[in-house]
């Protein structure tokens, strides 16, 4: 039989991304001297793992790589070499190749071996380097003349069905030297009591030899915590130590029993209370994935509605065979039931998709590591709120623009620590990365006790970019806003991290693609605040229901500023036929929606229909409507998946009555208006009194 | 796994059992339940182990299982040319005397 191990790779993949994420928060921690010496084991223990998969599942450069990598990592959980700052450096930086080499296989692009060979000859020399003598001493065991090893190995009942193998154990331990064993089967029950996947014998082994004990905990590495293990070392026999005692009578076990302790504790000899630390349990998004992990109480509450659903339905069948008008009342209770359940059904599916914050959230440490060391700056970064659950969908895009803005407050935000003294702050500048549901939205805080926004330099700097009038009178929240205008920057440096006036407008099209809207607080001197605001969710969205002839559309909600009667002094019209809505102390172009969208109507007089003012991409439209018809939740569906691309179509949602109803794509709509790139619906006849 | 004989109620009868090409996790509970029918009608047991190219920790424990309350019953046990691998498994884990299996090769 032969086993497709294609199945396992993306499995394989995704839980190293899982590892890789552990060694980096572990490491961080290690960084700021906040971990203990667990935190190396973890690290340790991750890597072991993508060594393993990577030779198991085809990946020789990952694993080759990754060897090295737990190599030097081995040296430093045996206390046989310090950990620095330099090592931590370099081992973020394997990491980072990892991740690499991971999502380069993912996609099946070209692993970059240049990168990956520098740094492994990094690793290598720092593996040829000899070790600390401090640290050296810290093991006298390890480095005392031994003749071998007495390992006392019990394995807990349940290893064995955890893939485990004594034999093969076993067979390794001997290509390190000979093997003495002795098994106590003394525990064994009878075979009609015997659960034979379950084991129960023990086993005393002399290995004799020069073997390392890194070479014998390399054989148990994949036990840890399904056994009871000792090893000792057998001293020379001019030393005092541990002597094996295999006539030891049976009677003595009671007492050598007490010696005994689970692996941890062994391969663990320093080990303290670990750091409870919820960094480790988060995870890093890698590259966008295409399966998701769900908590088993989310398929159980889903699995409990469906139930339910069941007993509705059911009941209301029985109520449809035998109906009379007397049991209206009953047949009313019961479809009431049946809207309760969907929603809750609806709810409970939606929640599957739902992840929490903390995966966006989890790349800020390493990057604030990364920047204050470049930049010398001292930066302590306070998440708060990190279980919020978004969509994934959702999570996976906003990624990007939370880097930016994170970025912007680490480079403009935070003085260096100097100014910040000078100016009476704390050496350390803070970061705060906050996140909670308002309102069917999740709100995403950026802020930052750093030297604030300067509004007279921005407005500045937009008079000088011929954004605003030199004479302008502008509220500070618009002069802030000025700060998403493409190409506008206010750094008086350009760094590598920010400053090129790139992409603060990308950062708030991307927000604004997403349904959600970003603003900008601050007080100079003091602090800046960005908040984020977002849908939960992609696939249910707020629409305005318009009616325009005979079709509905729909106009999400997050896109209408407002919705009035026409005036029709405020009318006038440009050449080119272009009308325009002065709208206070604005100028909107309007857009006869019939025609975008070739669609026949009776209302083609401005003084029958309703505008409704509309946003997005920064441009402002004016839609003409027949008439506005209310507003309801809508579940998207794609029109490029069941269709193919519109252009001003988002998608397409079915109505209560079973009609598909189009979402309008605002920015888009307003695109292909203004490019007049549609077809003006044929036996139209316009009449409009159109002030000049 | 292949055996030559089914339980059968004539306690005298001798019984041989093919242990086939391998004892693992994966027919661990198989051989468990056979076995168990065996003891109560055998008055002696051949295990033909030539065969055998895998045997894993959990087939060396149910057949050291078996033999000890073979020998409570007093049931015989004899190998017949117990395979390198099956020898090689019992000596590397220490239970070859548990098994009973003949030192010499």
């Amino acid at each position: 039989m032969t086993i497709d191990m294609e199945q396992f790779k993306s499995t394989y993949i995704e839980e190293s991304h899982e590892g890789l994420e552990v060694m980096e928060s572990k490491l961080l921690e290690l960084d700021s001297g906040t971990a203990d010496k667990e935190a190396i084991n973890s690290i340790f223990r991750a890597a072991h793992s993508i060594k393993g998969g990577g030779a198991t599942f085809g990946f020789a450069d990952i694993s080759d790589f990754t060897h090295v990598v737990e190599t030097l990592l081995d040296e430093i959980r045996n206390g046989k070499r310090d950990i620095n700052h330099e090592a931590i450096v370099l081992f973020l930086t394997s990491v980072d190749v990892i991740r690499d080499m991971l999502t380069a296989s993912q996609q099946g692009i070209e692993i970059d071996q240049a990168r990956a060979s520098e740094v492994k000859q990094q690793l290598e020399k720092m593996l040829d380097t000899p070790s600390d003598d401090t640290a050296t001493a810290a093991e006298p065991e390890d480095n005392c003349s031994t003749s071998g090893w007495k390992i006392h190995f019990v394995p807990f009942p349940e290893m064995l069905a955890r893939g485990n193998d004594v034999v093969r154990m076993l067979r390794e331990l001997e290509d390190l030297g000979t093997l003495d064993v002795k098994a106590d089967v003394a525990k064994l029950p009878a075979l009609e009591d015997l659960n034979p996947e379950e084991c129960h014998i023990g086993w005393d082994i002399i290995l004799s030899g020069t073997a390392t004990r890194d070479q014998i905990n390399e054989i148990f590495v994949w036990v840890e915590g399904d056994c009871e293990l000792t090893i000792t070392p057998l001293l020379d026999t001019n030393q005092s130590g541990s002597v094996p005692d295999h006539d030891a009578k049976p009677e003595n076990k009671a007492d050598n029993a007490a010696d005994v302790t689970p692996i941890k504790q062994v391969l663990q000899p320093k080990q303290t209370p670990l750091n409870a630390s919820p960094a480790a349990e988060r995870r890093v998004p890698g590259t966008e994935s295409s399966s998701i992990r769900v908590d088993i109480e989310k398929i159980d509450a889903l699995i409990n509605m469906v139930g339910e659903l069941v007993i509705t339905q059911s009941m209301l069948s029985q109520l449809g065979e035998d109906f009379d008008m007397s049991r209206c009342e009953k047949l009313l209770h019961g479809l009431g039931q049946l809207e309760r359940n969907t929603r809750e059904l609806q709810e409970s599916v939606m929640r599957i998709r739902m992840i929490p914050i903390s995966f966006a959230f989890n790349r800020f440490p390493r990057m604030i590591h990364d920047m204050c060391g470049k930049f010398g700056k001292k930066i302590e970064l306070k998440l708060t709120g990190e279980s919020t659950e978004l969509d994934k969908t959702v999570m996976e895009k906003i990624g990007d623009p939370l880097v930016h803005l994170v970025r912007n407050s680490l480079d403009h935000g935070i003085e260096l620590p100097d100014l910040r003294v000078a100016a009476g702050k704390p050496e350390f500048g803070t970061v705060h990365l906050n996140a909670y549901h308002q309102g069917g939205n999740i709100v995403i805080e950026i802020t930052d006790d750093g030297a604030g926004l300067n509004k007279d330099k921005i407005f500045a700097k937009a008079v000088e970019k011929g954004l605003v009038e030199s004479g302008a009178v502008l509220q500070d929240e618009k002069i802030y806003e000025l700060l998403f205008q493409p190409g506008f920057s206010t750094a008086e440096q350009v760094t590598d991290i920010s400053g090129r006036g790139v992409g603060m407008d990308v950062v708030k099209k991307n927000i604004q693609a997403l349904g959600g809207s970003v603003e900008v607080a601050t007080e100079l001197g003091s602090w800046t605040k960005f908040n984020i605001r977002l849908p939960l969710t992609l696939a249910i969205l707020d629409g305005q229901l318009i009616c325009v002839g005979k079709e509905t559309y729909i106009i999400p909600l997050i896109s209408i500023i407002e919705s009035l009667q026409i005036d029709q002094k405020s009318v006038s019209a440009i050449a080119g036929k272009a009308e325009l809505y002065k709208l206070r102390d604005e100028y909107i172009p309007i857009i006869r929606f019939h025609h975008v969208f070739g669609v026949h109507t009776d209302t083609l007089s401005l003084d029958d229909g309703l505008l409704v003012v509309v946003e997005g991409n920064g441009s402002k439209a004016a839609l003409l409507v027949d008439d506005l018809l209310g507003q309801q939740q809508v579940v998207i569906k794609s029109l490029e998946t069941n269709f193919k691309k519109v252009d001003g179509v988002s998608g397409a949602t079915i109505l209560g009555d079973g009609t598909v109803a189009l979402i309008l794509d605002v920015a888009g709509l307003i695109r292909v208006a203004q490019n007049g790139k549609f077809q003006q619906p044929r036996n139209i006849i316009e009449n409009d009194g159109v002030a000049a | 796994m292949t055996n030559q004989d089914d339980a059968t109620p004539n306690k005298t009868k001798s019984h041989v059992i093919n242990c086939g090409e391998f004892i693992d996790i994966t027919v661990v509970m198989e051989w468990r339940n056979k076995l168990l029918k065996i003891l109560p009608v055998a008055s002696d047991v051949v295990l033909e182990a030539s065969d055998i190219e895998r045997i894993d920790t959990t087939g060396l424990q149910v057949l050291i299982a078996f033999i000890k309350d073979a020998n409570v019953k007093g049931i015989s046990i004899t190998w017949l040319v117990p395979s390198d691998v099956m020898r090689n498994a019992a000596r590397l884990t220490g239970l070859t005397d548990a098994l009973e299996l003949p030192n010499a090769v």
